[in-house]
């Protein structure tokens, strides 16, 4: 290889929409306006702030996952990871192994600050096993992740006293302390999330490299991109988002349930497809995500609002994702075919 | 049987991976036997006849999948669908079923096949990888399972439909019958004619099979639909069993169903292995969960120890001189 010592210039990608991101606000825009046609109770104040509530947990879940999906893989642990961290902060803070009626009493910050590391730290360690699982012995990493949803999933459940949920009481409550009054902070979470990741993907190095990793790894292992630590970052990082959806959902639901990763299984993936990030890696990103995670919600609560019953909106929902992988990730390489 | 023959078969059972899972499954059914000296009583062996033939249909058609390097999550889907629809059909109108009779029986096969084919028509004719196109449909599979009654799902205590499952010959319930029949039937199939041939030749490698002249997309629809048949038996015979109809039905049976699959040596990179590998794959999975419930693990520190045998496993048997980097 011949040694450069010319400065490269920074790798960056645009801040800029394109056609088909535009299409999906158009489609944000256009749905709600078509359900609140079909009925009023779309734009109650009571179903506007639920929407938005569940759009948050559907991208705070989610959000993460698109930078593994950009790079050309795939973590399926997202739900496991989720519940987990959720389960052991709440362990933490209330102090308990069995079930307890919910302690008014103030927590000193240090405990809160103990309970939010070490939630962490067990997130980006099953992040380190996913991607030790992908990278060095070398499995493919639906198979790799399925396995640790697992065992995260059996480890929460296994903390949790008789598998039942945790109650909190107020002392998360300054992670969702009200800033924009009407507008709930777990909203503006997703939404502060959302651009924090945009610019990560776009406007940093990292980002680029995931792309780069994500649509040709030889290409990208040739101009200098060092593919395994790529690939580690993402899988990190991945779960420490989980990690910190988890705590945020604690926040939320004032409570921490082994079985929300249950209702949440495979859903981090769908969303990300949904929104538009190919299986074959190097396109879409966080951004997309989020109109992902947005017309989801809003689809499955108008239908649920016009008395859709829940099977049929299962079945839709695996037609569409099937459509939306016919028409974006056709083709797409895998070892499992 | 040629002498050449049978001499690499000897040669091959020799190494450790081939006889390996077959000598854990026994010396986990003596440790279990001297921890709690029911395991070998009559009732526990029934018990785990039952959850061993479950398990064994439920993978042995997904072991053909995993053959030909595809994968089908969406089997524990077909399985709870087709279980409550068939009770639905068996049941009497004025508890709400069809009243079919044994027809029952025929059309919840025929479900099981039609689910399985919607699979394989997906993926052989889109190209989607075959894991999201069965979680896609697991979905759907799970939503018709919700359809007839609600949520609730059905009791079915009428001898008559239990009969194909709980009625013994010579002390052996006919579930596992059935279970050890469509393995036999699998085990021809993959050996003795040329649908199992190519099925490995898929697996081993795709575009040679492709220029030898198999009609990949053809034999893929016809495996998944295989595939789905057997689950929608597996479900059918569940129901017998376990007398509760419901679409949450088998929901703990899927990570075993999988570790099942690829515990004994089927590599998810296709080409080799077979229904043997998987007869004991089942077999070492029912004894260590019945073994586990016999000391009464809890169902959680079972789902731990399913998930990280799941991975073991693969690690073990997975093709790495494939590709450098697998998705």
């Amino acid at each position: 290889m011949v040694e450069t010592t010319a400065s490269i210039p920074k790798k960056r990608l645009p801040l800029r929409l394109d056609r088909f991101e535009y299409t999906l606000i158009v489609l944000a825009l256009a749905l709600p306006l078509f359900f609140a046609a079909l009925t009023p109770k779309f734009y109650s104040a009571f179903n506007i702030s639920t929407v938005m509530l569940t759009f948050a947990l559907y991208y705070l879940a989610s959000m993460g996952e698109s930078f593994v999906i950009m790079s050309g893989a795939l973590d399926l642990s997202v739900a496991g990871v989720l519940s987990l961290s959720g389960t052991i902060s709440a362990m933490v803070i209330c102090n308990c192994s069995t079930i307890v009626p919910a302690v008014e009493s103030a927590v000193p910050w240090t405990t809160i600050a103990e309970a939010i590391s070490l939630a962490l730290l067990v997130s980006v360690a099953i992040g380190a096993l996913n991607a030790f699982l992908v990278l060095k012995t070398k499995i493919p990493s639906f198979l790799a992740t399925l396995g640790t949803l697992n065992v995260a999933l059996g480890v929460g459940n296994l903390l949790s006293p008789s598998g039942l949920g945790l109650p909190l009481s107020h002392q998360l409550d300054f992670l969702l302390t009200p800033i924009i009054p009407g507008i709930p902070t777990f909203f503006l979470w997703a939404i502060g999330g959302a651009l924090v990741l945009w610019y990560i993907a776009r406007q940093t190095s990292f980002g680029w490299r995931v792309y780069s990793v994500g649509s040709s790894d030889r290409s990208a292992a040739l101009s200098g991109v060092n593919l395994n630590r790529t690939r580690a970052y993402v899988f990190l990082l991945s779960a420490f988002l989980a990690g910190v959806a988890g705590i945020l959902y604690n926040a939320y639901v004032e409570a921490a349930s082994p079985t929300e990763g249950q209702s949440l299984l495979f859903f981090a993936m769908i969303i990300v497809l949904l929104g538009g990030t190919s299986m074959n890696g190097g396109s879409g990103g966080p951004h997309r995500t989020l109109l992902g995670a947005f017309i989801l919600e809003v689809v499955l609560n108008g239908l649920a609002l016009e008395g859709i019953q829940p099977w049929a909106i299962d079945v839709l929902e695996g037609a569409i994702i099937i459509a939306v992988m016919v028409s974006l990730s056709r083709g797409v390489k895998t070892l499992v075919a | 049987m040629d002498t050449a023959k049978l001499n690499t078969n000897l040669a091959t059972l020799r190494q450790p991976k081939n006889f390996l899972p077959a000598l854990s499954a026994l010396v986990l059914a003596m440790v279990f036997e001297v921890m709690n000296s029911h395991f070998f009583s009559y009732t526990n062996l029934v018990s785990l006849s039952n959850t061993f033939g479950i398990l064994l249909l439920l993978s042995v058609g997904g072991t053909f999948v995993i053959m030909m390097a595809s994968i089908d999550l969406s089997i524990i889907g077909i399985f709870a669908s087709v279980g409550v629809f068939t009770a639905i059909a068996w049941l009497p109108p004025d508890n709400g079923g069809w009243g079919l009779g044994y027809m029952a029986i025929v059309i919840g096969l025929l479900m099981g096949l039609g689910l399985g084919l919607v699979n394989g028509l997906i993926f052989a004719y889109t190209n989607i990888p075959s894991f999201i196109v069965t979680i896609a449909t697991s979905i759907a599979y799970g939503g018709l399972a919700l359809e007839p009654t609600g949520g609730l799902g059905k009791w079915v205590w009428d001898t008559n439909f239990r009969a194909i499952s709980i009625n013994t010959i010579a002390g052996v319930p006919l579930l596992f019958v059935w279970a050890l029949i469509v393995f036999l039937v699998m085990l021809f199939l993959a050996f003795r004619t040329t649908f199992g041939r190519r099925t490995y030749a898929i697996g081993a490698n795709l575009e040679a099979a492709k220029r030898a002249g198999i009609l990949v997309t053809r034999h893929r629809v016809i495996v998944f639909a295989i595939c789905g048949l057997i689950a929608g038996l597996a479900g059918i015979l569940f129901v017998g069993w376990g007398v509760h109809a419901g679409p949450d039905a088998g929901s703990n049976l899927f990570l075993p169903a999988i570790a099942a699959m690829v515990v004994a040596g089927n590599p998810v990179t296709g080409g080799l292995g077979g229904p043997h590998r998987t007869f004991v794959g089942a077999l070492l999975l029912s004894i260590l969960s019945n073994g586990l419930a016999l000391l009464s693990v809890q169902i959680n520190a079972q789902t731990v120890i399913f998930g990280i045998v799941v991975v073991l496993a693969i690690m073990a048997t997975t093709d790495r001189s494939r590709v450098k980097y697998i998705r």
